[in-house]
């Protein structure tokens, strides 16, 4: 058999892999990107540096069948760029490596991963192992080591390492009264390695333990239960001697009721001070209650009010105040006409007001909002277009000159053309905003428009364009000024098989600021080459 | 140098083993679609967008009812942040995707330049974020935000 023969039997390069195929399959992308950059007038308000910046990613995906019913999956991404809004390092930067051998039960896990265990005790990206093993259906179990990345020089921040366990069971597999009843238990510590960077006067390592044990019940019939309850351990460099350790709880607890009309579900929420979460972050004190009622009146009619309730400030608070919130919103979702329900209409109003202990120096204020929108489809001509507008108050019981009142107004439409058979899209969004403060009879009139489009010239090449303007005449003087942001882009695709694609782009972005001083042009010239295999 | 060595050894274990099973004839394995960065950067353009042309009833529906710790907090300052200037730009890049389940965690750094009506400059701002989405009845809604947030 010839080689290459071969090779292309082992790596399968490209397809969808099912069926009896090879038992390797390699996929990925590489992409090629080149900047030029070009800005002048006030270049300190632009984002980009004059010159030429190029940006070379490379994807790749394994999987490999092994052993057993035990696979491999592998996923590595690099990249190498000059560009600093990119990367501020220039050599190859390998952003991502992942490595899993699993089965339908277990998965080892290497590399970059999500650690999930719960809202309170896991839930962050991590760099390390990670393990689930599931060695009955009723049970499944997590293990975790793993750092939160790297020790920082420049930050003196430490490495900071994570290990936790978490336990799943679920009872009741094959009861009448439950469709599921979860209970799990999780510990999780995370401790800075004091040793990983040269310390700082304000470097500090900490450590942290989180104990929480969480489910979810739910019942056959419209009765469920989420909840976690939790406890943070921590202690740092700063903590008096002999080192106390903080102590806190957090509890969050959801029922809810379902049926096909109603739906209803509470929240309770409580963080006590000093709780520290994963990350051995302070989580802010909080105690919650969210009520959600939605009812559906019938199939096109429906409703959804929350009133939402919490304050902080709870004992041992390090906050110098309370701070109260109450917070309701009612929304309407209606398909009026009957023979036609593409076309949607959501008004929707809200009150938030926030009161104070101190409302001499706090953000005491009330903010009311009242909006309508609405969309539709004609499908004899293929045009979608819609409409919204919001009112927005906001009163600032400290700070009387704060206080603010806001329209919206905004339009949209797209549709699709045919022009000399191919197809022609064509999308426009122009809005209106008009703000003006309670001691000022003036508007703040802002003006934009979106507009973008795209023709397909021939199969495999593709114009699109895009312009933005927004224009605002402002209450305050010598404060308008121009943004007018256009760009247009040819895309060739060369292979459609693979999706290898060549793009060139040009883009324009001018800001005129009425006392000419702030204002700068940039312009940028794409080229960019990708494939996936 | 430890890169370049993890990638070697990533190919190694991959490639001879994969030889020997494919002469012994052994079947493939069902290969799930690899789409998560690019399914990672439509998230986060139909949220900034969304975020752009702001209006409570379209933000607040792409926010999952799990939201940690505080949703309506969330909601409240990104209104807030949004009421205070315009958005002249806002330009993101993704560093990490990392699915877990029906969640997607999206690390990346991100650009933000906005005109506050109080001030005659535009303030640039950058950051480095994490966004957890999670697939809610087959919608991605934004269930966590860690770092820098970009609202």
């Amino acid at each position: 058999m010839p080689l290459s023969v071969h090779a292309a039997e082992v790596y399968y390069l490209g397809g969808t892999g099912q069926g009896n195929g090879p038992a390797f399959r390699l996929s990925g992308s590489v992409s090629q990107q080149v900047i030029h950059n070009d800005v002048s007038g006030n270049i300190s308000k632009s984002f980009l540096k004059r010159g030429t910046d190029y940006i070379s990613e490379t994807n790749l995906n394994v999987v490999k069948k092994l052993l057993g019913n035990y696979s491999l999956e592998g996923q590595v991404f690099l990249r190498k760029t000059d560009d600093p809004r990119v990367d501020v390092r220039r050599d190859v930067r390998m952003k991502q490596f992942d490595l899993k051998i699993l089965n339908p039960d277990n998965l080892y896990e290497f590399g970059d991963f999500y650690g999930d265990f719960s809202p309170f005790a896991l839930g962050s990206s991590l760099e390390g192992a990670h393990a689930v093993l599931s060695p009955s259906s009723s049970q499944k179990y997590q293990v975790v080591a793993a750092r939160t990345g790297e020790a920082d020089t420049t930050t003196s921040r430490f490495q900071r390492n994570v290990a936790g366990v978490k336990a799943d069971h679920q009872f009741f597999l094959d009861s009448t009264a439950f469709s599921n009843f979860r209970m799990g238990v999780q510990a999780v510590t995370v401790a800075d390695d004091s040793s990983s960077v040269e310390r700082a006067a304000s470097t500090k390592d900490i450590i942290n333990t989180v104990l929480s044990t969480d489910g979810e019940i739910a019942w056959r019939g419209p009765l469920a239960l989420q909840y976690e309850v939790a406890h943070s351990f921590y202690k740092d460099e700063t903590s008096a001697e002999p080192r106390n350790t903080d102590q806190a709880n957090a509890v969050r607890i959801k029922p809810s009721f379902s049926t096909d009309k109603w739906g209803i579900g509470y929240l309770y929420y409580l963080a006590q001070p000093k709780f520290y979460s994963d990350q051995g972050s302070a989580m802010p004190d909080k105690i919650q209650h969210q009520v959600n009622v939605d009812y559906r009146f019938s199939q096109r009619f429906s409703v959804n009010m929350v009133e939402n309730y919490y304050w902080d400030h709870l004992p041992g608070s390090s906050q110098t105040k309370r701070t109260t919130n109450n917070e309701q919103y009612v929304s309407i979702t209606a398909q009026p006409m009957e023979g036609r329900t593409s076309f949607v209409v959501r008004p929707y109003v809200s009150y938030a007001r926030k009161d104070s202990d101190d409302p001499a120096n706090s953000a005491e204020g009330a903010t009311r909002m009242a909006g309508i929108a609405f969309n539709d489809l004609i499908q004899a001509i293929g045009l979608n277009y819609g409409a919204k507008y919001e009112f927005r108050s906001y009163k600032d019981y400290a700070n009387g000159t704060a206080s603010d009142y806001f329209h919206r107004i905004g339009f949209n439409a797209s549709r699709d053309f045919k022009v000399w058979q191919r197809r022609l899209y064509l999308a426009l969004e122009p809005n209106i905003d008009l703000r003006r403060t309670k001691t000022d009879t003036n508007y703040d009139v802002g003006m934009n428009l979106g507009a973008n489009g795209q023709y397909d010239i021939s199969e495999r090449l593709f114009l699109r364009g895009n312009h933005t303007l927004s224009d605002m005449n402002a209450a305050r003087p010598s404060s308008d000024y121009v943004q007018t942001r256009t760009s247009s882009e040819l895309d060739f695709m060369l292979n459609q098989a693979k999706t290898a694609h060549f793009i060139t782009r040009y883009e324009y972005n001018h800001y005129i600021f009425e006392d000419g001083q702030q204002s700068y042009n940039e312009n940028r010239i794409i080229g960019k080459f990708f494939i996936n295999f | 140098m430890r890169q370049i060595i993890i990638v070697s050894l990533f190919f190694s274990c991959m490639v001879m083993p994969a030889m020997a099973e494919t002469q012994a004839g052994q079947t493939a394995v069902i290969v799930k679609p690899m789409d998560d960065r690019e399914q990672a950067e439509k998230l986060l353009v139909g949220i900034f967008d969304i975020y752009r042309n702001y209006s409570r009833d379209t933000f607040s529906a792409l926010v999952s009812e799990n939201f940690a710790p505080a949703r309506a907090e969330f909601i409240d300052t990104a209104e807030k942040d949004y009421a205070a200037g315009a958005v002249l730009e806002l330009n993101f890049f993704i560093d990490q995707v990392l699915p877990a389940g029906k969640k997607l965690a999206i690390q990346f750094k991100w650009e933000k330049k906005t005109k506050p009506g109080n001030l005659d400059h535009p303030i640039l701002r950058k950051g480095f974020a994490q966004f957890m989405f999670e697939n809610v009845k087959g919608k991605w809604l934004l269930g966590q935000v860690i770092g820098n947030s970009p609202f």
